[in-house]
């Protein structure tokens, strides 16, 4: 200890006499005296006048060794340890003032450790401070700092040990700058994983977090702007990150809407079609064994259509769609109107039938009444076809229509290989013609063909509509007949048959 | 802070500033004098009242005699005493000890020679009651769950009981705010969700009507599309039954009347009653004309 520490000590306790402040000021003097190397020191009494009496309160004296300082504070403690009177203590170390006025031994420990420390005084504090020096102006001690500190420590005469462990004591836990930038790094992000797990654990409130690692690189001793660099790095990941998951849940969300919003729709939809489906089934009650509702049934369907807000033309549209289904298709391609046709084939009328077959088939090539000839049958549409062949089928199972005499006609074809005579024999087949003899070519009158399902297969509709006459015989032209089994190849799903070759040479009718 | 002042006859000069720091900043208020010091060349007189017992003074311009402040105080200052007041600093702001506080704590430890063991005590001791802010949030959300009466929950007396709560479990104030927020959001929520049912209640209960009112007008149609100018009859029941046998004698009627009655087969009321009221209601508004 280079300079003195002066020391004053004044007994301040109000519980005590003047003269136990007296006694006790003595005691203390003696007591100090007594000490190793204080036996020379000189001890100034200081006084007070209290109660118009001057009395001893204190004493003042110099200690010029941390040695004799440390025993003089050891001794103070004790006393108060065993005395414990409140007492003022002022210690003067050259500009540096501290006063403790207290009773509790305790309070002077912290005094104690500091002097043994030796860092208040010369020589360890000159190199505590050279260490501070270093450590403000590099951040950590380089090797040139700690070889220049080796020689300062020698010439100040501290040992090795000394001035290692004055180096740990400034330099910090982390003494290389590499160990605070990782330590740092390390620490940030722990943090930041901290703050990802608690996000996936539950919601809480955000808080800045950059004050707390900024007092970190303080307390480590880092630059602040290399620690910043570190905290923006992570930041901007975990920044990302909420990022990420915040726009994640706002699409979830609005998936979750328009689910809800398609699913209303869905609902909607489904009302719409549950309601045409029970109309329907109204529909297909009411015209199971009718082609038309009855009025009874009109009025249930009428009033269905009302309740479950179907349209006129979607109840109609329906309608139709149970009735083809039940009863066949009328579709035609060009316009005409079948169902007449159907009524009458529903109520097996089949010669009515047949009559009204003509005259759908004429107004269908628009003939105006006139016979079709083998070059006008070909513009019988396929849709027209399939309707007026798919209703004499639907109601004879099959035996009668257009498909039902092409597979006569294929039959023919087996066994048959002279054209001509297959289109007579096709004839015979569909008893249209019985088996001529000499005077009698087989042709019967018109109203002789058989009008009920015992009639042969394909027996009915008759062609009659390509006959210029019936009054004496019903005779279909052998070119019509094999015109007509040609368009129907055309237009039928049935296997392509070989059509008959037609030789314009060919006799329309047989002499 | 505050500013002391001398007086100088007419002008009032500036002459130091008084500044009351918790423990913990004593280190780095010396380290900003320090630095301040280095800049300047005056001499200053520098008071430190360490608690009670301790008081510290330095008249300088000089940066070193500061430094063997630091070093005296630090010695000077209770361990203990600083750590916590660090920790709880640290807990009052942030709620918990997160890894950056943890290595925060660690390094004052260092300094203040805590040993690990010390430390963590010391932790464990401030964190108390709960462990940590995962556990303040769940605790006190249970507390706010325990409150259902909304009333209770817009009052402020409430939030501020919650709130004096809230600081003895040490639940920083931003943290507080927070759930107090998602609370009030979800009362909100809550509140609309009432709503929401009630609305749907209403709803169906409009939809029942609905029903009936349709019904009433389908039934309505069907009469009027039936009724005949010469029906009218004194007794309204006896007209009533006229109309319908009317309707029931024709087939189309009869179908019509039986598809009504039929789709609103569910409708919980005598439909008899509701066609007789039907009627009724026709009758006198045709009287009137």
């Amino acid at each position: 200890m280079a300079k003195e520490v002066i020391v004053l000590i004044k007994i301040v306790d109000s519980g005590l006499t003047n003269d136990d402040v007296v006694g006790e000021v003595q005691y203390l003097i003696e007591d100090l005296r007594d000490l190793d190397g204080m036996s020379q020191t000189r001890f100034y009494v200081v006084n007070e006048i209290r109660d118009s009496d001057e009395i001893r309160v204190g004493i003042r004296f110099e200690v010029s060794s941390t040695e004799n300082f440390r025993s003089v504070i050891k001794r103070l403690r004790d006393r108060l340890f065993y005395n414990p009177i409140e007492t003022r203590f002022l210690f003067q170390f050259s500009d540096l003032k501290l006063q403790i006025q207290t009773h509790k031994a305790e309070d002077l420990i912290g005094l104690m450790s500091a002097i043994q420390s030796g860092y208040l005084f010369p020589p360890q504090y000159n190199y505590f401070l050279e260490v501070e020096k270093c450590i403000h102006t590099h951040y950590h001690l380089s090797n040139v700092d700690i070889n220049n500190l080796k020689l300062i420590g020698q010439r100040l005469g501290l040992t090795q040990e000394q001035a290692h462990d004055l180096n740990d004591e400034v330099a910090g836990k982390y003494k290389t700058r590499e160990e605070k930038h990782n330590y740092f790094e390390k620490i940030t992000f722990e943090e930041f994983m901290y703050f990802r797990r608690m996000r996936e654990s539950y919601s809480f409130a955000s808080k800045d977090r950059w004050p707390m690692l900024e007092e970190l690189a303080e307390n480590l001793g880092l630059p602040k702007s290399e620690a910043e660099l570190i905290y923006k790095h992570y930041y901007k990941d975990y920044n990302e990150d909420i990022k990420l998951k915040s726009e994640q849940q706002l699409a979830k969300a609005s998936q979750e809407a328009e689910s809800k919003a398609k699913a209303e729709r869905q609902k909607q939809a489904q009302q719409a079609q549950e309601w045409r489906d029970q109309y329907r089934s109204l529909c297909r009650e009411a015209m199971t064994s009718n082609i038309y509702p009855s009025e009874y049934d009109q009025g249930r369907l009428d009033q269905a259509r009302r309740l479950r807000n179907i349209s006129v033309d979607e109840a109609i549209s329906i309608e139709v769609e149970v009735r083809d289904e039940l009863h066949g298709g009328i579709q035609s391609a060009a316009g005409v109107d079948y169902s007449r046709l159907r009524n009458l084939l529903h109520q097996q009328a089949w010669q009515e039938a047949d009559m009204e077959t003509e005259a759908v088939i004429l107004k269908a090539l628009d003939r105006d009444m006139q016979p079709a000839t083998a070059a006008t049958v070909q513009r019988l549409s396929a849709v027209d076809v399939a309707t007026i062949d798919g209703l004499w089928s639907r109601y004879s199972s099959g035996r009668f229509g257009f498909k039902a005499q092409q597979q006569v006609y294929r039959a023919q074809q087996q066994i048959q290989q002279d054209d001509r005579q297959r289109l007579l024999d096709f004839q015979q087949a569909l008893g249209w013609r019985e088996a001529p003899s000499l005077l009698y070519q087989g042709y019967r009158p018109y109203h002789d063909l058989n009008f009920s399902l015992e009639a042969p297969q394909g027996h009915l509709p008759t062609w009659r509509w390509s006959c210029p006459s019936l009054s004496d015989r019903y005779k279909p032209s052998l070119e019509v007949i094999a015109a007509v089994i040609q368009h129907l190849n055309g237009c039928m799903l049935l296997e392509a048959a070989a059509t008959p070759a037609l030789d314009p040479a060919f006799p329309t009718q047989l002499a | 802070m505050e500013v002391t002042q001398d007086f100088d006859l007419e002008e009032v000069l500036y002459s130091g500033l008084q500044i009351e720091a918790p423990l913990d900043g004593f280190r780095l208020i010396l380290r900003s004098l320090k630095n301040w010091l280095g800049r300047v060349s005056q001499r200053f007189l520098f008071t430190l009242e360490l608690s009670q017992s301790f008081l510290i003074t330095l008249q300088t311009n000089q940066i070193e005699p500061l430094v063997q402040l630091l070093i005296l105080g630090e010695y000077l200052l209770p361990a203990h005493d600083t750590y916590l007041n660090k920790a709880e600093a640290y807990i009052d702001s942030f709620g918990e000890l997160t890894p950056c506080i943890k290595a925060n704590l660690n390094l004052i430890g260092y300094r203040m020679k805590i040993s690990d063991v010390e430390a963590k005590n010391l932790n464990t001791r401030v964190m108390e009651p709960l462990k940590d802010l995962e556990e303040k949030y769940s605790n006190f959300r249970q507390e706010l769950l325990l409150v259902s009466d909304e009333e209770s929950l817009l009052d402020d007396k409430f939030w501020n009981s919650m709130k004096q709560r809230a600081s003895v479990i040490r639940l920083p104030e931003v943290d507080f705010d927070f759930l107090m927020a998602e609370r009030q959001k979800e009362l909100r929520e809550e509140y609309e969700s009432n709503k929401r049912k009630i609305a749907d209640e209403l709803d169906l209960y409009r939809k029942k009507q609905e029903n009936l009112t349709r019904y009433c007008k389908a039934f309505e149609d069907l009469i009027l599309d039936f009724i005949k100018n010469d029906a009218f009859d004194d007794d309204p029941l006896a007209m009533c039954q006229e109309i319908i046998d009317e309707i029931e004698l024709r087939e189309f009627g009869r179908g019509r009347l039986s598809e009504i009655r039929s789709f609103y087969k569910d409708i919980p009321v005598e439909l008899n009653l509701l066609e007789k009221r039907v009627i009724s209601e026709i009758c006198l508004l045709l009287s009137f004309f």
